[in-house]
């Protein structure tokens, strides 16, 4: 079963990259070389783009943001399957480390949103 | 942007090929050639560690290297050292990412040219006996080696520790998991990086994940960042048995040494 998680994980990975690339890929198309935007740091939330983007029907951007979700939230799901693995094992320490991880995990992304 | 495409797959490859996280050689390519501010490279950086890491994840296990309990437990540590790392990052000066990136990345040139012994414990840390950490491994001759673990509270406080500079970094930090798991806790170099691979896309999210809510991650660096060095990553894995390791890593020992010295020049200079 540890196996099936990991190949889920895989999958994952490319589902997430293929959203990668296709919004990256219409990003280019539409708005040309950003990366000058970039060499100074500026604040600005996820949900103050996510807005924008769905107020300016920037699907693109869209769909990029969506891949990266999918991304940084595989490890997450993986840590909370592996919980459940041990669970079902009878591994009852081990399960608990598991879903202590999880819950640190859910915890620091609150935490982008406060800080 | 189709350069940093081009890098990215560069940099996934050579870090697959030399056993370096992605991350080490990213950040210096984004801030020195594409002059990105730091902590956007550092943004995302962690997450295509966090791609490269869940799309291995699996061959790891397979190999029956990956130490899965030794794993959970660590992952203990990484993560909360990955909290703090996260929360430290706001205060801390870009100057200063500078400089601690290069005097790490001088580190890893060191620990690079440095001799593995392969070596094995016959003795376990109580709390090692208490959750069964101790495992065998297949040594490649078609034999299972038992191991056993030892120094696992400080194993957990260096996994703390490796969690810090990862979210502080933005690189999976998998060479300071590797040394706590082979230097202090003494397993075989193998089952080390096989756990340490395992680990570090979890590592990774615990601040990728407020990262990206914080806004930091931006599409136009992550994704072909991201989809580049797991591009590459593959690519060098899969070469990875016929190339003559030694000539590649003293090359980039020295590529290495001088990029640090040029990040480290970044930050004392701003």
């Amino acid at each position: 079963m540890e196996l099936r998680i990991s190949y889920l994980l895989r999958y994952g990975v490319l589902a997430s990259g293929l959203f990668l690339a296709i919004g990256w890929f219409w990003l280019w198309m539409l708005e040309g070389n950003l990366l000058d935007s970039f060499t100074s740091y500026e604040r600005k939330p996820l949900a103050q783009v996510i807005h924008h983007a769905v107020e300016t029907s920037n699907w693109a951007m869209l769909i990029s943001l969506l891949g990266l979700a999918i991304l940084v939230l595989l490890p997450v799901i993986r840590v909370l399957l592996t919980g459940v693995l041990f669970t079902v094992q009878k591994e009852k320490i081990l399960a608990g480390m598991s879903y202590f991880v999880f819950m640190v995990l859910v915890f620091s992304f609150f935490l982008g949103i406060s800080h | 942007m189709l350069l940093l495409l081009i890098s990215s797959i560069g940099a996934g490859f050579l870090g697959s090929l030399l056993g370096l996280g992605g991350g080490l050689i990213i950040v210096p390519i984004l801030t020195l050639i594409y002059h990105v501010d730091i902590r956007y490279a550092i943004a995302a950086s962690l997450i295509s560690v966090v791609a490269t890491s869940s799309g291995a994840a699996a061959s790891y296990l397979k190999d029956s290297l990956t130490n899965l309990r030794l794993a959970v437990l660590l992952e203990i540590g990484t993560v909360l050292g990955a909290v703090v790392g996260f929360l430290i990052a706001s205060y801390v000066d870009s100057k200063v990412l500078f400089l601690l990136f290069g005097v790490l990345l001088m580190f890893s040139g060191f620990m690079m040219l440095r001799k593995r012994e392969e070596h094995r414990s016959s003795v376990n840390h109580p709390w090692a006996e208490k959750l069964k950490l101790n495992d065998v491994y297949p040594d490649g001759k078609g034999n299972l080696i038992p191991y056993k673990v030892e120094q696992v509270p400080f194993g957990l406080i260096a996994m703390f520790g490796a969690g810090i500079l990862s979210a502080l970094l933005g690189i999976g930090s998998g060479i300071f998991k590797v040394l706590a798991m082979d230097g202090a806790m003494k397993l075989p170099i193998k089952v080390s990086s096989a756990t340490s691979n395992f680990m570090i896309g979890v590592t990774a999210s615990a601040s990728a994940g407020a990262y990206f809510l914080r806004g930091d991650i931006v599409p136009e660096i992550a994704a072909p960042v991201s989809v580049g060095i797991i591009i590459g990553s593959y690519f060098g894995a899969k070469i990875m048995m016929r190339v003559p390791s030694q000539l590649i890593r003293r090359v980039f020992v020295v590529v290495i040494f001088i990029v640090s010295v040029q990040m480290i020049l970044k930050g004392w200079r701003a």
